[in-house]
């Protein structure tokens, strides 16, 4: 191993050192030009290295498109909102209706799919689901930005947990600086990411599963699919009516923390005068997300309305497809329309909002 | 700021122009900017941590010239010394151990819940166990003779000199002051020495550490990996298997990754920093495996904890109570919690029964006992890092007892995020290993030429480039 230098270098002819300082760089570039060599050969003849089969390809959020990028495994949908990105925020100023909820929400509640029956009492909504979970993010951003929407439609899957998830954590501890760089740093690396990818062939994209990319719609929240998220399986599964012994000492274990959180988050609404229907959408599990809500909602006695549907399609995982969102919204939209407090707020001109 | 993270990259080319302006380096004004860069560096994430380290520069630095003054007064300059020393563990013991000290408390008095939160609730300012080590020794070298500088902008920059500030290695005052003010030219040698190191620590970092930390722990905190399977009550062995493989590999390659890149990033401003890893899983004892992993801290803390308490020169009772009571510290310093203290204790007793036992008199005779012990010390390092990573005893049982159950059922790797990147990369730990082993042997082939090393690191770049993780925080920014 080299020493550090003592003494100033002189001049003169190279020294030996530094001629084998020279050939050592010399090889060291010679070998990294015939590795991306190799591999750019390769990328012709076999398209297992093809870019635009990477996440790469997806790009970064184009905001004159009207979209921010939802979730890639970060938190960045929630620093569009710590960053008071304006379009996010305005949209979900203006929303009557905010969908709240986990990612199972993001993919469940399409506003493509709610927005038509929105329209028929005049009400205009916004997809505020985050991926992740609710935690304390929903609450934070209604009252940080001041959200006075007349509803909130809320999937109670371990909603009320308010429990501590990274967006939770950061909605909570970070500052308007953490967030800025937070957002810009994650924005720029996929930049960067995007342009090294054109030169060096990302093969760890081809191990295991496929990286997700969503962006998320500035006007109304909904998901974008830019890549990744097509093996679609199918979610028969409904809940039986009795939870069996294990589900239920989850449940009760889980209750008092979720009666706390719900008390905390219903308060709000209150003040807020906001009127809250709550729901419980497939999750293609043990519905432990459902048994929790009825039980939470026994004491509550807040409105719920009961959307499982038989024979939907998963998009991955527990995520519904666009075709099983829209089968949900048309069994779960007129539901919630048909509520008499529903009806009372489609007369409420939008200038009685405080 | 991290070190794997664009920012840095940016800070990176900043320093390097920085260098590259003032070649003849050693002036003032370069090591004054150096200073600034590296408070810039300390308070990316958090401006105000950059006041404590101040506060901890600023009392070593008049406790030294105290200490000086009242050379002649032995009483005046322990009062000192303790001072200063007080001053540095309250400042770490409040910052990193009030939770715990709250949390254990709690159990047995009931405190106001308001205050229990609040006092659980303290952030670790990162590297805070680093620099105050660091700052610590100074003063007590000091006491012991040494001479202090009179340079506040000497001793600020030996502190908070970027490369080394939030994960060591740890630093003695002696060994650095005094490059301070070299006349330092640019040497494309030591630049490719730099470099190499920098190429192999972000290869490290990037490709092996943080594939397994994802494949273990999950991308993010939403979501789960290997470790949160293999502790589940009834978990298959595989995975619990898989967990106790895995991390070693991720904690070693994640530290020594920061090593090399902190050394890498010294060579090109034209300063030595320590070694602080050599290869610990060829470690044929565990006394061995204390000089091969972070070296810097088991040297700090036989100078500064072991020989104060009398070392090995009072009895060989107190010698074993003496080295008990340091691994335990040591454990402790790793983090607030009973799992790290554990860790700790379980190296310990290797080493009391080392020592107590005479193995190395057993292990130098016979070559059949050599390896015997050797595996035995590896799986005993194995089962420690068990408790390292648990954050609860149960977790680290539960572990224990399904990887004890044996039973290892079919697995599909694909069903797991990242776990088959992870299965590929962490090859890398058993060659780089081999090839200490080979280089320690005196083997020949493993003695890289010029030529060599210039074809290893421009493959380790392409690898880094193409197949790196997600980049996570390194793991020893939390201590």
């Amino acid at each position: 191993m080299s020493a550090a230098p003592s003494s100033p270098s002189v001049g003169g002819p190279l020294s030996k050192r530094t001629r084998g300082a020279i050939l050592h760089l010399s090889i060291f570039a010679c070998s990294v030009m015939l590795v991306l060599a190799a591999a750019r050969w390769y990328d012709r003849s076999d398209r297992l290295l093809r870019l635009e089969r990477t996440e790469y390809q997806a790009g970064i959020p184009d905001i004159s498109a009207g979209t921010y990028l939802g979730s890639r495994g970060t938190s960045l949908a929630y620093n569009a909102f710590a960053y008071d990105w304006d379009h996010v925020v305005d949209a979900a100023r203006k929303a009557d209706v905010l969908f709240l909820g986990n990612s199972r929400a993001v993919y469940g509640f399409r506003p493509q799919y709610f927005q038509p029956w929105l329209d028929k009492i005049g009400l205009r909504g916004f997809n505020m689901a985050f991926f992740g979970g609710g935690g304390f993010a929903p609450l934070y951003v209604i009252r940080k930005f001041d959200l006075h929407p007349k509803m909130v439609v809320i999937n109670d899957d371990g909603f009320f947990l308010l429990r501590d998830t990274a967006w939770g954590k950061a909605a909570r501890t970070e500052g308007p600086w953490r967030a800025f760089k937070d957002y810009y740093s994650k924005t720029a690396r996929w930049l960067v990411q995007k342009r090294l990818h054109q030169i060096v062939p990302p093969l760890r994209a081809f191990t295991g599963r496929r990286s997700l990319v969503v962006y998320r719609s500035i006007r109304d929240g909904a998901p974008i699919f830019a890549f990744g998220e097509s093996e679609g399986k199918p979610m028969t599964r409904l809940p039986p009516d009795e939870p069996s012994r294990a589900m239920r000492e989850l449940v009760d274990q889980s209750l008092p923390i979720v009666r706390a959180g719900s008390k905390k988050f219903l308060e709000e609404m209150d003040r807020r005068g906001i009127l809250v229907v709550l729901t419980a959408i497939q999750d293609n599990g043990e519905f432990a997300g459902y048994y929790l809500a009825k039980a939470l909602n026994e004491e509550n006695r807040r409105i719920y309305v009961h959307a499982m549907l038989p024979n939907l399609m998963g998009q991955a995982g527990s995520h519904m497809d666009a075709w099983s969102s829209k089968r949900l919204m048309d069994d779960l939209m007129p539901k919630i329309l048909a509520l008499p407090q529903v009806q009372a707020l489609a007369r409420k001109p939008a200038g009685t909002r405080p | 700021m991290n070190f794997a993270s664009l920012e840095f990259g940016v800070f990176f080319l900043v320093v390097l122009v920085i260098r590259l302006f003032y070649r003849q380096s050693g002036s003032r004004v370069f090591v004054s900017i150096l200073v600034l860069l590296s408070l810039v560096f300390y308070g990316w994430e958090e401006p105000s941590y950059v006041f404590l380290i101040l506060l901890s520069t600023v009392i070593d630095f008049f406790a030294a010239l105290a200490i000086e003054k009242y050379r002649s007064s032995p009483r005046t300059r322990r009062a000192i010394v303790t001072i200063s020393c007080v001053a540095n563990l309250g400042l770490l013991g409040f910052f990193k151990y009030t939770g715990f000290f709250v949390q254990n408390l709690s159990t047995v008095l009931p405190l106001e819940p308001g205050i229990a939160t609040a006092l659980r609730g303290i952030v670790l300012p990162i590297g805070i166990s680093f620099y105050t080590f660091q700052s610590m020794s100074y003063t007590i070298d000091v006491y012991r003779g040494e001479k202090p500088t009179r340079s506040f902008l000497d001793f600020i920059f030996y502190i908070s000199f970027f490369p080394q500030l939030v994960a060591g290695p740890i630093v003695r005052a002696h060994n650095f002051l005094y490059q301070i003010h070299r006349v330092r030219s640019i040497r494309l040698v030591v630049w490719l020495e730099g470099f190499r190191l920098m190429i192999l620590g972000f290869f490290l970092k990037l490709v092996v550490a943080d594939n397994i930390g994802y494949a273990l722990s999950g991308i993010n905190l939403q979501s789960v990996g290997i470790w949160d399977y293999a502790v589940q009550p009834d978990g298959p062995s595989t995975l619990a298997w898989y967990a106790i493989i895995l991390f070693p590999a991720q904690i070693f390659c994640d530290f020594a990754g920061y090593t090399n890149i902190a050394r890498g990033l010294a060579y090109l401003l034209g300063f030595r920093l320590p070694i602080n890893f050599n290869a610990p899983y060829l470690a044929g004892s565990f006394s061995e495996f204390w000089h091969r992993w972070h070296i810097t801290l088991s040297t700090w803390l036989r100078d500064y904890l072991y020989i104060p308490l009398g070392g090995n020169r009072i009895s060989k009772g107190r010698t074993l109570v003496n080295v008990m009571a340091v691994m335990l510290l040591g454990g402790l310093w790793h983090g607030a919690g009973w799992t790290f203290i554990v860790w700790g204790a379980i190296h310990g007793t290797g080493l009391v029964v080392e020592r107590a036992a005479g193995i190395a008199r057993v292990t130098e005779r016979w070559l059949a006992a050599r390896l015997g012990w050797f595996l035995v010390v590896q799986a005993v390092v194995l089962f420690a890092w068990i408790f390292f990573r648990s954050s609860r005893f149960a977790e680290a049982g539960v572990l224990i007892t399904n990887a004890a159950r044996l039973d290892f059922p079919h697995i599909e790797i694909a069903d797991y995020p990242n776990l088959q990147a992870a299965l590929i990369v962490i090859w890398a730990v058993p060659l780089l290993h081999l090839r200490a082993l080979l280089r320690e042997a005196g083997g020949r082939p493993f003695r890289e030429t010029r030529i060599e090393q210039a074809i290893v690191s421009g493959f380790l770049l392409i690898a880094t480039l193409s197949f790196y993780g997600e980049g996570g925080e390194f793991i020893y920014f939390q201590f």
